[in-house]
């Protein structure tokens, strides 16, 4: 409708002779590629699919994996510059965690071995589609997701505040990480040389030994007790989190990948669902019509009188508390198919009703030709790129519906993770105002259905043999 | 005409009926019915109980007779006393607990379709009569926006720039001190500056949609020879516009008027959940949630009725104005 607003008025790419003998399909496809947003949004909805067949391998990090010290952690930015072009890297993170102020993180900038972006790194272990296993995972940081050592760097010390009793032995265990050059992270922060860090906010100077995991080291005795006790500890080395992670350390970014997947397939098997109910309705009424096709017709009323999403919820309230995740994710899929299918129903019905009588069915007719020729050889070609447009538009009803369905808590549930399971997160005011981040899968959301809105206008313009030729 | 009404009257009577059979479906769909759930809670400290006892309650709560007398009593219940029935939770009537909630939906709905039409009329005739302008591009681009940006997301989102930027929650209808307070006209104005939040989030979508809906009827009457006629007739431009074309393109939004009542029904729920809206929406999930399938019921009873009813004005208007429409349908 409007997608001709948005692309230039097309120009031919196959001229006068080799249109007029190239097949149905070749058309389709000539047509469809003048359309620039329907081939960009092709393009992006496949990146969709491999994700779709990849999120194991995509996902540094499984779905429920935990790094507990980067609790609501924000997102990581990958840097290319540290004072010169380096290597893709992240930011050092010292959490610094307090009984007051929770969650605050302190960032230190600086190219170190372990914050280094890896590529086909090994991790958890995934099963592709249950035909082999693997342990690659498209990148990572560090050479496991293992917390590691740093070495500490040699003190700068400028001696404001109170500093820890040495004991002099420090030093000699770091030996793999040598990043202490001049671009030394730390530089800015004093250390003495037990590898003890000092760091200065507010006045309040405190000390802590080199933190590992967990991230919960108590302060040296001699840290200055008058203020309030902030302990600060280096996240644990060799996570990376692209979208920032949950209340939980969860990583963001590997939990929305994987459910992508989730939110994608259900829809499928919900438009499947609905594609069969609406090609048996919609075909019996457009075929035979009659009193059936009335009756179908006043069938559909019935169930488009009551508004979609509530009747959706309705259904899925009825799932048992005690039912296995499969089960609710099959059964979800079922009540999407079970609501969605009218227009299906519709859409083949008129198309069913308009091709009966038109001319070239009524020549093929009257030619001699059987009913199941005329079905497969005359009908089903002219409106199977209907069908396809048809389905196109509805899937993103169906991801939506999924998402409603699990963000208002009466869909998936917790351990299975879809974006609206991820988004059931982000409800609640303060969960917002603390970690914006939890909103990422909006943006996931988003971009699949304004790609499907154009792709199913592209389709439709291509799959249209009337339109004119220019 | 009045057989026409007639028979659409008919018509969504018998549309209710079995849009009725299906709620109360849904009503007995899960597991353990109103006698279990009384029993349980009546029993909590674990008394025994006789199975004869059990039987007596499913007596008395009609459970033993066939589906369509349950399904008699419930509905006729509702035509003759407009009375719900009993919560399966807590022992509330259905009508205490849905209150006022019918009428802020009721307001909501209007609202949200009167903005849109108001909106969506102008923009899309002026997109129309100067296509490929700037204005043109930017309001399509918007409109596909508000097309792919789910309302309950569009809600969130605002939700968190109010609660970041200006420090105060955007979510709920009334103002504390009206909460509870009766109707008057300050608790009316206060309610009106509260509702611009989810008219406009329930709205944009909408009006994405009849947008584009405007604008293609516009660009496909507006090169039509009776435009033509009339322009060489000499009539002013603006005139031309309003009188001709803008009449047939007005005629879709009045045959649609029931679905975006349907739209804004069916996405009304999740928005009023994110926003603490205290309509029909959100009790239904809120109840859903608790499985008190009595409560949604109701509410999702009222919804179609609500719904059936705008399709039959929509149709006798639609009727009214366009006198191409067959009176016999």
């Amino acid at each position: 409708m409007a997608a001709d607003t948005l692309t230039k008025p097309p120009k031919a790419t196959l001229n006068a002779d080799k249109l007029a003998e190239a097949t149905q399909w070749k058309m389709v496809w000539t047509r469809f590629k003048r359309h620039r947003l329907a081939m960009v949004s092709a393009g992006i909805l496949s990146l969709y699919v491999l994700i779709v067949f990849f999120a194991d391998f995509v996902a540094p990090y499984g779905a429920t994996a935990r790094d507990t010290n980067y609790l609501k952690g924000p997102p990581e930015l990958v840097r290319i510059w540290d004072g010169g072009p380096a290597r893709p890297h992240i930011d050092s993170q010292i959490t610094i965690r307090g009984g007051v102020e929770d969650g605050f993180a302190y960032s230190v900038s600086g190219l170190d071995a372990n914050e280094q972006i890896r590529w086909f790194v090994h991790g958890k272990k995934w099963t592709f589609l249950g035909l082999f296993d693997s342990d690659f995972h498209l990148f990572g940081v560090g050479d496991e997701q293992v917390p590691v050592e740093r070495q500490a760097a040699p003190s700068v010390s400028s001696g404001s505040g109170t500093s820890s009793s040495s004991s002099g032995s420090g030093d000699a265990a770091g030996s793999g990480n040598s990043a202490a050059d001049s671009n030394d992270p730390f530089a800015s922060i004093e250390r003495d040389e037990n590898g003890r860090l000092k760091l200065g906010i507010g006045g309040a100077t405190t000390t802590t030994t080199e933190a590992v995991v967990p991230a919960a080291t108590t302060p040296p005795a001699d840290a200055s007790s008058a203020e309030p006790a902030i302990i600060e500890t280096e996240s644990a080395r060799g996570f990376i989190h692209l979208l920032g992670t949950d209340g939980l350390g969860r990583d963001q970014f590997s939990r929305i990948l994987v459910a992508t997947r989730t939110s994608l397939t259900i829809g499928l098997a919900g438009l499947f669902t609905a594609f069969v109910i609406g090609l048996v309705f919609g075909g019996v009424a457009g075929f035979f019509g009659g009193w059936i096709d009335y009756f179908i017709q006043r069938l559909i009323e019935v169930v488009r009188s009551i508004p979609t999403l509530p009747l959706v919820m309705g259904l899925a309230a009825a799932f048992p508390q005690d039912w296995s995740n499969q089960k609710v994710f099959f059964f979800t899929s079922v009540i999407l198919g079970l609501v969605g299918w009218t227009t299906l129903a519709r859409r083949i019905r008129s198309m069913l009703l308009t091709l009966h009588d038109a001319d070239f069915v009524v020549a093929a007719r009257l030619a001699g030709a059987g009913p199941f020729r005329i079905i497969t050889r005359h009908m089903l070609p002219t409106f199977f790129s209907y069908i396809v447009v048809t389905l196109a538009i509805e899937f993103p009803y169906m991801i939506l519906a999924e998402s409603v369905l699990s963000f208002v808590g009466l869909g998936l549930r917790a351990p299975t993770v879809s974006w609206g399971v991820l988004l059931q997160d982000a409800q609640k005011v303060e969960v917002l105002e603390q970690t914006p981040w939890l909103l990422a899968p909006a943006a996931f959301i988003v971009i699949v259905i304004l790609a499907f809105n154009f792709l199913g206008d592209g389709l439709r313009d291509a799959a249209d043999p009337y339109q004119e030729s220019s | 005409m009045a057989r026409y009404t007639l028979r659409r009257l008919i018509g969504g009577v018998i549309t209710l009926t079995i849009v009725s059979v299906i709620i109360f479906w849904i009503i007995e769909l899960p597991a353990g019915d109103a006698a279990d759930i009384y029993l349980a809670k009546k029993f909590q400290g674990g008394s025994t109980l006789t199975l004869k006892e059990i039987a007596a309650v499913r007596e008395s709560f009609g459970l033993n007779n066939p589906f369509l007398v349950r399904w008699w009593d419930w509905i006729s219940g509702i035509i003759f006393h407009w009375n719900f029935g009993q919560s399966l939770v807590n022992e509330t009537p259905v009508n205490k607990l849905i209150g006022d909630r019918m009428l802020l939906t009721t307001i909501i709905i209007f609202a949200t379709l009167f903005l849109t039409y108001a909106l969506a009329i102008p923009i899309g005739v002026y997109s129309a009569v100067r296509r490929y302008s700037i204005t043109d591009y930017t309001f399509t681009g918007v409109g596909y926006i508000g097309l792919a940006l789910p309302n309950f997301l569009f809600a969130l989102i605002l939700l968190w720039v109010s609660v970041r930027y200006f420090g105060s929650s955007v979510g709920g209808l009334f103002s504390p001190e009206y909460k509870h307070s009766g109707w008057s006209f300050a608790k009316l104005f206060d309610l009106l500056r509260h509702m611009w939040v989810p008219v406009i989030v329930l709205g944009t979508a909408n009006l994405a949609f009849q947008l584009q809906t405007v604008r293609a009827m516009m660009l496909d009457e507006i090169n039509k020879l009776y435009v033509t006629a009339a322009r060489a007739r000499g009539v002013p431009e603006v005139r031309l516009i309003a009188k001709y074309p803008v009449r047939q393109a007005l005629n879709p939004i009045i045959s649609t008027f029931a679905f975006d009542i349907n739209r804004v029904l069916s996405d009304a729920p999740v928005v009023a959940l994110v926003l603490a809206l205290p309509e029909l929406g959100q009790l239904l999930i809120l109840s859903l949630l608790d499985q008190d399938t009595q409560v949604a019921g109701a509410i999702l009873f009222i919804m179609s009725l609500i719904y059936v009813l705008g399709n039959f004005v929509s149709d006798i208007v639609l009727a009214a104005v366009d006198p191409r429409v067959k009176l016999a349908g």
